[in-house]
């Protein structure tokens, strides 16, 4: 099953996680996503969590990776309508305010670059 | 008490279907959604230390997880490898810088389970946890 799926839109890097993100996945996740950010005009980074079943320390090591490495650029990223299994694991590792979350479609359309 | 034991090599790819595995199995006897995705959660975690940590630098040795069930009441996890074990200071559970990339297994299994211990004994290192489960989420006929 593909875990990850790619779209872009005036600097905006759409990326829709899905499935479990888990040891497994992180490599292949990892390095796909690292090819889409390598054109430094995507400044903008909205990562969809809606259709991720299961996520362990992994994964959540990811997100933290990315975030930080992110936010060293100067780039934005969001975590976008994550799933319960995310977010489950996002309170019990008390990480739900380390990320910009944003659970609402137009929330998250008034934000981006016209 | 019912026991089931499994075994794999400790890669990322047979652990993560050693732990469905065991899944499936608790999903014969536990029906709550929560109740199993915690379990699930706990066993992915143990069995990716294993995976990372148990045969540093050394061609990947065995896995072995040990389920015992006891209906109505808690399910007890051994996750057991042969490698080099967690040093002599015990392995820290507490919670870890929130940019910190790694280190949040312990952290998750101790606040999944009510009871998790490490032991070492003739080189077989094991992960103990044991999960206590409401009555609600058991299955109550077959």
């Amino acid at each position: 099953m593909e875990n990850l799926r790619l779209a872009t839109r005036e600097g905006v890097l759409f990326a829709a996680l899905m499935g479990e993100v888990t040891l497994v996945k992180i490599e292949d996740i990892k390095s796909r996503l690292d090819q889409a950010l390598e054109d430094e005009s995507r400044d903008f980074l909205v990562l969809d969590l809606d259709k991720v079943t299961f996520i362990d320390s992994s994964g959540i090591g990811f997100l933290v990776s990315l975030a930080t490495r992110l936010k060293g650029q100067g780039r934005r990223f969001i975590l976008f309508r994550p799933s319960e299994p995310v977010i489950k694991l996002l309170n019990l590792v008390k990480l739900t305010s380390f990320f910009e979350l944003i659970e609402d479609k137009d929330e998250l359309l008034a934000l981006l670059p016209d | 008490m019912i026991r089931f034991s499994l075994s794999c090599p400790a890669t990322p790819w047979a652990s993560r279907r050693l732990v469905k595995a065991a899944l499936s199995i608790l999903s014969e006897s536990v029906v709550c959604r929560d109740s199993l995705h915690d379990m699930e959660l706990a066993l992915t975690e143990a069995s990716a230390n294993v995976v990372r940590h148990a045969y540093c630098g050394c061609e990947p040795g065995q896995l072995a997880l040990t389920l015992n069930i006891q209906p109505m009441e808690f399910v007890e996890v051994e996750v057991s490898d042969w490698g080099c074990g967690f040093g002599n200071l015990p392995p820290r559970t507490d919670f870890v810088d929130p940019e910190a990339q790694s280190g949040r297994g312990l952290y998750i299994m101790a606040h999944l389970a009510d009871k998790l211990d490490f032991r070492r004994e003739h080189g077989k290192n094991t992960v103990y946890l044991r999960l206590h489960i409401g009555g609600d989420a058991w299955k109550t006929c077959d």
